[in-house]
């Protein structure tokens, strides 16, 4: 399977937000990787509607522990993507916990996709694609499930993200004069803010680290 | 030594150096850090008063990690939440990209003239400061320790011009001291003595702490075995 754990943590198993990161930035998957503390940072350029956007993402750390820390750059962020695990049950079913909060401490306007990592692991699966999507259309999100391992939709998943962001834009939702919406326009580009948020996941034996 | 003077319960907040003394005695001209948090790309930081310098990471032994040949340098920053607080927060870490071809005509460029203009400044990660330890790994080549909480640690040597080290250097031990946990709740005068860990040889059996080769933004590079 190509999975191993966690260096230096046999027992914690993340859902793979740094994974897409890594993935989405320097097209490459990393299988064995440290766990996330604080707020570790990646940025791409992309072209939407013939404009170079510059994508600033924060990649935030999951566990339980540094959840209050979290919380805080929600604020800035013109949109998120909130991660769960396909092959675990738990990290699904703490979505609402995890959106309750990114809502109640976001930008009302921030764009949220839903992401179902790891859709590679298709024998391991515990979430039902169909449970995702009614999961998302049920709070308004955009949905999709991704592979960081096979690059699977993750290129789509950033970049439909920020697509979304830019017809906000361009409706006039967000005001782009205020870098509160983690929006910054540039002379050749704007900048966007995305936060990449998800479960963590529990004290879990066995291998898997993104 | 260090002299830290702590009043009564309060602990870190009426420490007698706060991290405004310690910036405001840094030089007047903005850091490199400093500009590019200016620029607004990272909204939190924009205002945050921040005491940086640039540091090139090390080994246990002190020498040099060379990755693809280059040393491994980084920009560390230790910030406040806002420029009314007077207690640092958390710790930035940057480090140079190459700029894209998309950017370099763009105002996200690093403002140095000294630099290249093909490469700029990168916020890499953001560690709050209950999160991280930071001490003294060799007093006399002016290197520090960084350990993170899940057990990594990395080994960092201050970059400055050689007439400016020392000073800065003690700038550094000062942010150690008022970093330091405040043990006794009474009005006293505290003496911090830096504790040199020297160039220990000894190697850690634990895998956490095996970052001998682990670059400390390079997040590819794996620990030796």
């Amino acid at each position: 399977m190509g999975e191993r754990r966690r260096s230096g943590s046999p027992y914690l198993v993340g859902v793979g937000k740094s994974c897409l990161l890594l993935q989405f930035t320097d097209k490459r998957f990393q299988p064995v990787h440290d766990l996330t503390i604080g707020v570790e940072f990646g940025a791409r350029m992309i072209t939407i509607d013939g404009k170079q956007i510059k994508l600033q993402i924060w990649d935030t750390a999951g566990q339980e522990s540094f959840r209050s820390i979290t919380r805080s750059y929600y604020r800035g962020a013109a949109g998120a993507l909130l991660v769960y695990d396909i092959t675990r049950r738990d990290t699904f079913n703490h979505l609402t916990t995890w959106l309750e909060d990114a809502r109640q401490h976001s930008n009302s306007n921030m764009v949220i996709m839903l992401i179902g990592n790891k859709s590679d692991l298709e024998s391991r699966r515990e979430v039902k694609k169909e449970e995702g999507e009614a999961f998302a259309r049920e709070h308004g999100l955009i949905f999709m499930e991704t592979s960081a391992k096979t690059a699977s939709n993750v290129e789509e998943a950033f970049i439909n993200t920020a697509k979304e962001i830019y017809e906000k834009i361009q409706e006039g939702v967000f005001d782009i004069n205020n870098e509160a919406n983690g929006i910054k326009i540039g002379p050749q580009h704007a900048a966007t803010n995305a936060t990449l948020a998800g479960n963590q996941g529990g004290q879990q034996a066995g291998g898997g680290c993104c | 030594m260090l002299g830290l003077t702590v009043g009564g319960s309060k602990g870190h907040g009426a420490a007698a150096v706060s991290l405004l003394t310690i910036i405001s005695s840094q030089t007047s001209i903005m850091g490199d850090l400093r500009q590019l948090l200016s620029q607004g790309e990272y909204a939190p930081f924009t205002s945050a008063p921040v005491f940086e310098s640039k540091f090139v990471q090390v080994n246990r032994r002190g020498e040099t990690m060379n990755i693809h040949k280059q040393p491994t340098c980084v920009t560390i920053g230790i910030c406040a939440t806002s420029p009314s607080s007077p207690m640092p927060y958390g710790m930035l870490l940057a480090h140079t990209v190459p700029v894209s071809p998309q950017e370099s005509v763009t105002n996200f460029q690093k403002f140095s003239e000294r630099s290249s203009q093909l490469e700029q400044l990168a916020l890499s990660r953001f560690l709050p400061l209950k999160f991280v330890e930071l001490s003294v790994h060799s007093t006399d080549n002016h290197q520090l320790m960084l350990k993170l909480v899940n057990g990594r640690s990395y080994y960092l040597e201050l970059c400055a011009p050689p007439d400016q080290q020392h000073r800065l250097f003690q700038h550094w031990l000062q942010l150690i001291s008022l970093l330091k946990p405040q043990k006794n709740p009474s009005n006293t005068n505290i003496n911090i003595r830096c504790k040199d860990s020297g160039t220990n040889h000894e190697k850690d059996p634990s895998p956490n702490n095996s970052s001998e080769n682990v670059s400390l933004w390079q997040i590819d590079i794996k620990p030796s075995s």
